[in-house]
């Protein structure tokens, strides 16, 4: 008997290595210095002292185009992306919506969530430190625990992060539910997110 | 820029293709329109009572039974938990060994409701004796029909919902018992037979 491995119902990631050159992320890490008062700091999705320009600025990409010479296309390079993505997902192509930056400090954690009347969202890393703070993805399969594993395969595990570096991006399910690990490293952890119209 | 996809949670399958030969099959359809009307038993999920009949509550064991009566079946349950051996093993599931066993037997306008094996079952499988129609099997996400899907596109492998998967006469499906199927009508005019089975833990 010929026997054929098949995988049904996966949900899919994309991960842009190096999506920004490293002088765009040395200007936009001056821009969000300059720009700490469009952060606010009481963050409830974040345990600990972490600021975000969300929902204060949730523009933000729009005047990052205008401030940031180097980022003067940003929103267009990420739209070609998210068409991109849609078209691989199956999906009806969606425009860039709101975006916004986090600021992590040592100790915070992003509580688990989902992007609700968004299609399509993203994480572009500005600041992180490689292999730790990782954006971690839950299994939305109410059953996954109900199969007895004898060892972690990407079908028995509930949950799994997608290892990146800064200056990467990731593309993924607006419903899809995630978090990180708890920012362990002495540098902040400062990423910029984005939603597409539902 | 290099860029990498990445599948997350996907849902495993095991498809044996011939896992019974041709003279399994024909003596087993054989063995079934020959069998005693109290072999088989009327049951809802998989149509009426005049147009479908199943073995599963008279005859919760047919694979021993099919092993102990029909001479070209002999070793089959054997062989086939060999399979459901090798994919605990790929999938990193602990293991399992077959339970129950049953032949569903459909005539025209009979459908398979959409239905479960979770419970005591860990697995479950399907083989096509003489398969007529396709299984549908459904994502256990809630969030499927909430995708805003491009239907001027055919669908992807994260769209499609439900999924059927390609089988022939002698073909077996193994998944996790979870995994929630159905069958559309039946229109031919044959009878559709299926035999399935439910593997439980063995160490319990």
């Amino acid at each position: 008997m010929k026997k054929n491995e098949i995988e049904l119902f996966p949900t899919l990631i994309i991960k842009y290595d190096n999506f920004i050159t490293e002088q765009q992320r040395v200007d936009i890490l001056n821009y969000v210095e300059k720009s700490k008062t469009k952060f606010k700091t009481d963050v409830g999705i974040v345990t600990g002292c972490a600021s975000t320009t969300y929902p204060i600025d949730d523009l933000i990409l729009d005047d990052i185009e205008k401030c940031v010479s180097s980022w003067f296309n940003i929103k267009e390079s990420i739209q070609t992306q998210i068409n991109s993505y849609c078209l691989r997902y199956g999906v009806r192509t969606k425009p860039i919506d709101n975006s916004w930056i986090s600021i992590q400090p040592k100790g915070t954690k992003l509580k688990k969530h989902i992007h609700p009347k968004s299609t399509i969202s993203g994480v572009l890393y500005l600041k992180k430190a490689d292999s730790q703070d990782n954006t971690v993805f839950y299994s939305v399969n109410p059953y996954i625990d109900y199969m007895d594993k004898s060892y972690d395969t990407k079908y028995t595990i509930h949950k799994t992060e997608i290892s990146s570096k800064q200056s990467d991006m990731i593309l993924f399910p607006s419903w899809f539910p995630h978090d990180n690990n708890e920012v362990s490293s002495d540098e902040d952890r400062i990423i910029l997110s984005f939603n597409t119209f539902a | 820029m290099k860029t990498q996809s990445i599948d997350l949670f996907p849902i495993p399958f095991f498809r044996g293709i011939d896992a019974l030969s041709k003279e399994q099959l024909s003596d087993i359809i054989k063995f079934i329109e020959t069998s005693p009307d109290h072999y088989f038993k009327y049951h809802p999920a998989f149509g009426d009572p005049e147009n479908s009949k199943s073995s599963f509550l008279p005859q919760p064991d047919v694979l021993t039974y099919f092993d102990e009566n029909i001479p070209s079946c002999k070793g089959l349950k054997q062989s086939i938990q060999r399979v459901v051996d090798s994919y605990c093993r790929h999938f990193g599931i602990e293991e399992v060994v077959i339970c129950n066993s049953w032949v569903n037997v459909q005539s025209k306008g009979a459908e398979t409701t959409r239905h479960l094996h979770g419970r005591v079952a860990i697995l479950a499988a399907t083989i096509y004796i003489r398969k007529c129609d396709d299984t549908y099997f459904y994502t256990p996400s809630p969030f499927s029909q909430m995708i805003p899907r491009d239907f001027s596109r055919p669908t992807t492998k994260y769209t499609t919902d439900p999924q059927k998967i390609n089988c022939n006469d002698g073909d077996m499906l193994l998944f996790p018992a979870w995994v929630s199927h159905a069958s559309k009508p039946h229109m031919g005019d044959e009878d559709r037979i299926v035999l399935s089975f439910n593997c439980s833990l063995k160490n319990v």
